[in-house]
């Protein structure tokens, strides 16, 4: 203790050489002394004792020296000292108070998992660049969401056709490095011999550079390159992913050079990719990749090489150095304007706007349909976390104020304020840190229960790894919650009057005027209030989402999916084609049509909410475009009864039917809102649209149907028969039946396919299903959002009334006295419980008060993510108000009834 | 034992200090006053140095120092053996002994070479 003092006297700077001089100024006065007793004069005698003495000035000076670099190291020891006997102690403390630290470090892990773990989502799948050399490098061409799509007419500028391609290619600025990248027709593969089941893998078809403009070396044989640009003589090579390698050839290095047959035609292996390259397109990993140049091979129907009219490619070009990217753009931007000038047969698409944007993070239909939603998750988690963190400080605010007499015992030992302060400091941080560990275990745990209970929602090939820039973010999280929670109860309990709280009661959590009640809001007070406010705006986002789903779910869709069954025939892979197929179709519909319990059969390229969708440019006599964009227009080829079969609403004129084939005029059928955006005000039956160079005449005029997605706003539509499709060749067939009501719908499948075996055994039925199952199927994003919602919301809901449950107990024990005083003096149990409950309410309705404005704002947010209902609706709000005052008053029920049960003579009689 | 310049070997005055607090606390003067007495003045020629060893071997934790009042009722700063200080005191001096045979034994040598054994 002594020691102790000592060095705290020497913390000063000045301290150190006044010591010495004290010091050296005791011998020699102590020599000076002893000389003038033996008879020197004292004149002398000073002079004497500084000759003895030798160079005061030198030793003076290296004393201080040596002095102040003791001084130094024993700082630094102290400081040691004191953070190793703070966490000693914090520790043993957290250890006593084990039910505390482990409410504490579950709040927080909750808090700092499901932030975590969304951010792995975002980071996953709008935050990381390519696997590829130097992504930064890359600009893309074609808009970037646009993966899987086609686009048949003049050309576009979302999307590029393969002239187009080899005339930017050519460009003597950019150089050659620009790759294509297309959309692999459906494949079925045989990749080892005896292999009894076709299968159908994810495919790109890709230009002879895409491996050397990416910067991609083969694990195994080679890439790419020049050969493959198929000049003349086409070689049928393939290139594996690691993944399809491993899954169907089990990593044997003799795959190159094996052949796998590809839609009938044998394709050498050549290579295969390194293990972390997944293509270019974020979210859909390929399992091999095929020369631009084979595509007349794998799709003989449907030659595109040469064909203008087709967008169909997404491309990266590798700007070269001594170039920056703007320069690049605004070159390509200018080529491709050109080029659509020269190439177009329609002035409409001019004014539409060239895509270019940053490469490096590839393309991604995911990453578009994910942005939103994610920054909804995003924000919903920040604001989980505010709340834990609320709940945390008031815990230990409620613990810091149980605390006052220690502190204020301490700080009249003579305790500094800031080592008591660190003291608290160190307590939130071990605290923080197994927040952060069980965090990281949350996120961890909570990514697979993501993707496990949602298999088809979230994309779970997407790397999903808790990389280094997670953990980083997981660690701020902690650090920031730490500032948050840890320091506002630190300061507020170093700062307890030493007078009062040697008393036994803490002056700051008492009214200051006597006002009964809860009397001034204290900062515990605040935060529940500030809870309750965030939990509001968590639950009513949760039941604006789910409202919209049931929406979603019950919304008209314009067709009648009940006993409605889609059958998807792998016909292109049997050889059908052109005219066989359209036979097929008929063939098909004839000998279904004549089963028992079926009502009625139609077919038709896209089916219904199968994922597959077409577009093409339309031009209609006396329509001008306003931005060069509402000239595009959804289409499908259907066959005869389409819209009887999916009871669909004609509003004027009639069906397809089976006179309407490949030899009579060419007819079409619009929907309501084609009709709108091209013929405003004008008669549509009879007039005639364009597509591409074939004239077709209106025979009818049919409601809008909701076709691939319930939550998208309906957009103009045409179908053509499916007999004299004229724009595209159908390579697709999927078959529509209707069944009767009576009937078994569990027979329907049974029976198709053995009808499909009696038509021809070698087409392979790839998937039945009922439409409500697909439409089911087709909210499972929506439902996947809703359900981390309500998650999120019943948390908020949770931990709203876990900390109200705290403060009402905490406030109730502090005022026994009062309360039982109140009793004595004839307050009855119902007086007492309406007053607790009261003071509850109170609190409850602050935070509504506080949080209405904030959900109002923060739903806005939502708004993107809304398709129902609107962002302000009233049944959620008012239904989270009453939700939450519920929970309240079940939070503070207990401390209530504790409080009407106190016993007067107790509480007061000592 | 006095260099040719009347300087110590370095570590005698380190290791006569820390004899000379071996019976409890004393002051900077109290301790040069026993080096002059028990060394007959051969040793200590100017007191300076021996408060530049003082406060170093403070520094490393071998003396603990006081603020206290000597016997002339002034404020001194009187210095104390650290359990550490106290543990090299008993090394050095059983290797003082060791050096102190060694050398004596050398020159009192009376062949040039090393005796074979």
């Amino acid at each position: 203790m002594i020691r102790r003092r000592f060095f705290q006297h020497e913390n000063a700077r000045d301290s150190v050489p006044r010591a010495v001089d004290e010091e050296l100024e005791f011998h020699l006065s102590t020599r000076v002394d002893a000389l003038v007793a033996q008879g020197w004069n004292s004149e002398e005698a000073r002079r004497e004792a500084e000759r003895q003495f030798g160079n005061v000035d030198g030793v003076r000076g290296s004393c201080i020296d040596l002095d102040h670099e003791r001084v130094r190291t024993n700082n630094r020891m102290n400081l040691l000292h004191e953070l190793a006997q703070d966490f000693h102690y914090a520790w043993r403390l957290l250890q006593r108070n084990w039910a505390f630290a482990s409410a504490v470090i579950i709040m927080l892990s909750l808090g700092i998992g499901s932030n975590t773990a969304i951010f792995t989502f975002v980071n996953a799948v709008l935050l990381r660049p390519l696997p590829v050399a130097n992504a930064k490098r890359l600009l893309a061409i074609g808009d970037p969401s646009q993966v899987s799509s086609m686009s048949r007419g003049d050309p576009i500028t979302q999307l590029i056709s393969v002239p187009m391609y080899r005339a930017l290619r050519t460009d003597s600025v950019l150089g050659p490095e620009l790759l294509a990248s297309g959309l692999a027709p459906r494949l079925s593969v045989r990749a080892t011999e005896g292999q009894v089941d076709v299968e159908h893998p994810r495919a790109r078809i890709v230009s002879g550079n895409y491996f050397h403009v990416l910067g991609v070396r083969a694990a195994l044989g080679r890439t790419f390159d020049a050969r493959e640009d198929g000049n003349g003589s086409i070689s049928p090579v393939v290139v594996l992913s690691d993944a399809y390698w491993t899954r169907r050839f089990n990593r044997d290095a003799n795959v190159v050079g094996r052949t796998i047959v590809i839609n009938g035609t044998g394709f050498t292996v050549v290579g295969v990719a390194p293990e972390e390259f997944f293509g270019e397109i974020v979210g859909q990993p390929q399992d091999f990749w095929l020369p631009l140049a084979t595509q007349p091979i794998l799709s003989p129907a449907q030659p595109l090489l040469e064909s203008a009219d087709a967008s169909w490619l997404l491309l990266l070009q590798r700007v070269p150095s001594g170039l920056t990217l703007s320069q690049a753009q605004s070159s390509l931007t200018t080529r491709i304007r050109v080029w659509i000038h020269d190439h177009n047969t329609d002035t409409n698409a001019k004014t539409s706007e060239v895509v270019i944007s940053s490469g490096e993070r590839g393309f991604s239909r995911t990453r578009k349909e994910m942005a939103a939603p994610l920054a909804v998750l995003m924000a919903g988690v920040g604001l989980l976390l505010l709340l834990v963190c609320a709940n945390v400080a008031n815990l230990l605010l409620a613990r810091g104020v149980a605390r006052g007499r220690e502190m204020s015992v301490r700080l009249a030992l003579g305790a500094r304020r800031g080592r008591l302060v660190r003291q608290l400091v160190t307590e939130s941080s071990l605290l923080a840190v197994g927040g952060a560990l069980g965090g990281i275990l949350v996120a961890w745990g909570g990514i697979r229960l993501i993707i496990a209970m949602e298999p088809n929602a979230g994309p779970s090939s997407i790397d999903f790894s808790l990389d280094p820039i997670v953990l980083l973010f997981a660690a701020v999280v902690a650090i920031v919650s730490v500032v948050f929670f840890g320091l506002i109860p630190a300061l507020r309990a170093s700062q307890v009057n030493l007078a009062t709280a040697m008393r036994g009661t803490i002056g700051w959590e008492r009214g200051r005027r006597g006002v009964p009640g809860i009397g001034r809001i204290g900062l515990n007070q605040a935060l529940v209030a500030g809870q309750v406010a965030l939990s509001l705006v968590l639950i009513v986002s949760a039941g604006l989402l789910s409202r919209d789903l049931r929406k979603l779910e019950t919304a008209e869709t314009g067709i009648d999916q009940a006993h409605l069954l889609t059958v998807d025939l792998d016909a292109d892979g049997a050889g059908y084609h052109d005219k066989r197929l359209a036979v097929l179709a008929e063939t098909m519909r004839r000998e279904t049509s004549s089963q028992s319990g079926v009502k009625s059969v139609s077919y038709s390229e896209s089916g219904l909410f199968s994922g597959r969708s077409m577009q093409v440019t339309v031009s209609v006599p006396g329509f001008v475009t306003k931005n060069g964009e509402d000239i595009n227009a959804g289409f499908d080829a259907v066959g005869p009864n389409y819209v009887k079969t999916i009871g669909a609403r004609i509003i004027v004129g009639r069906d397809i039917d089976e006179h309407d084939v490949a030899e009579s005029e060419r007819v079409v059928l619009i929907n309501e809102s084609l009709a709108r955006v091209f013929f405003a005000g004008r008669t549509a039956l009879g007039a005639t649209i364009k597509n591409g160079n074939s004239e077709l005449r209106i025979v009818g005029v049919i409601a809008d149907i909701k076709d691939n997605a319930l939550s998208a706003p309906p957009m103009p539509r045409f179908y053509v028969p499916y007999l004299q499709n004229a724009s595209s060749t159908p390579r697709n067939l999927i078959v529509l039946v209707k069944s009767t009501e009576l009937g078994d719908p569990g027979k329907i499948g049974p029976l198709m396919r053995s009808t499909v075996k009696r038509v021809d055994g070698s087409i392979e039925v790839a998937g039945i299903a009922s439409v409500a199952v697909r439409m089911e199927r087709s909210l499972s994003g929506e439902r996947s959002l809703m359900r981390l919602a309500l998650a999120l919301g019943g948390l908020a809901l949770l931990l709203a009334a876990i900390g109200l449950y705290g403060v009402m107990s905490y406030a109730v024990s502090r005022r026994t006295n009062e309360i039982g005083l109140r009793m004595a003096l004839g307050a009855d149990r119902s007086a007492v419980l309406r007053m607790v409950f009261g003071d509850a309410m109170r609190l409850v309705l602050l935070g509504v008060a506080i949080g209405m404005p904030a959900c109002l704002a923060l739903t806005r947010l939502l708004g993107s993510q809304l398709h129902g209902v609107g962002a302000i609706d009233p049944v959620s709000l008012i239904g989270a108000v009453v939700v939450l005052c519920a929970s309240a008053a079940l939070a503070a029920l207990s401390p209530a009834v504790r409080a009407s049960r106190v016993a007067p003579m107790r509480a007061i009689g000592m | 034992m006095l260099g040719s310049d009347g300087a110590m070997l370095r570590g005698t005055l380190d290791v006569l200090i820390l004899k000379a607090l071996c019976w409890g606390p004393r002051h900077g003067y109290a301790i040069a006053e026993w080096v002059k007495t028990i060394t007959e003045t051969e040793i200590l020629v100017e007191e300076g140095p021996l408060y530049t060893a003082l406060h170093r071997l403070e520094r490393d934790g071998w003396l603990i120092a006081e603020w206290g009042v000597s016997e002339n009722n002034r404020k001194a700063k009187f210095y104390s053996l650290s359990k550490s200080g106290k543990r090299q005191l008993v090394s050095e001096t059983s290797a003082w002994a060791r050096y102190a045979k060694a050398v004596s034994k050398a020159l009192s040598a009376s062949t040039p070479l090393g005796v074979n054994a």
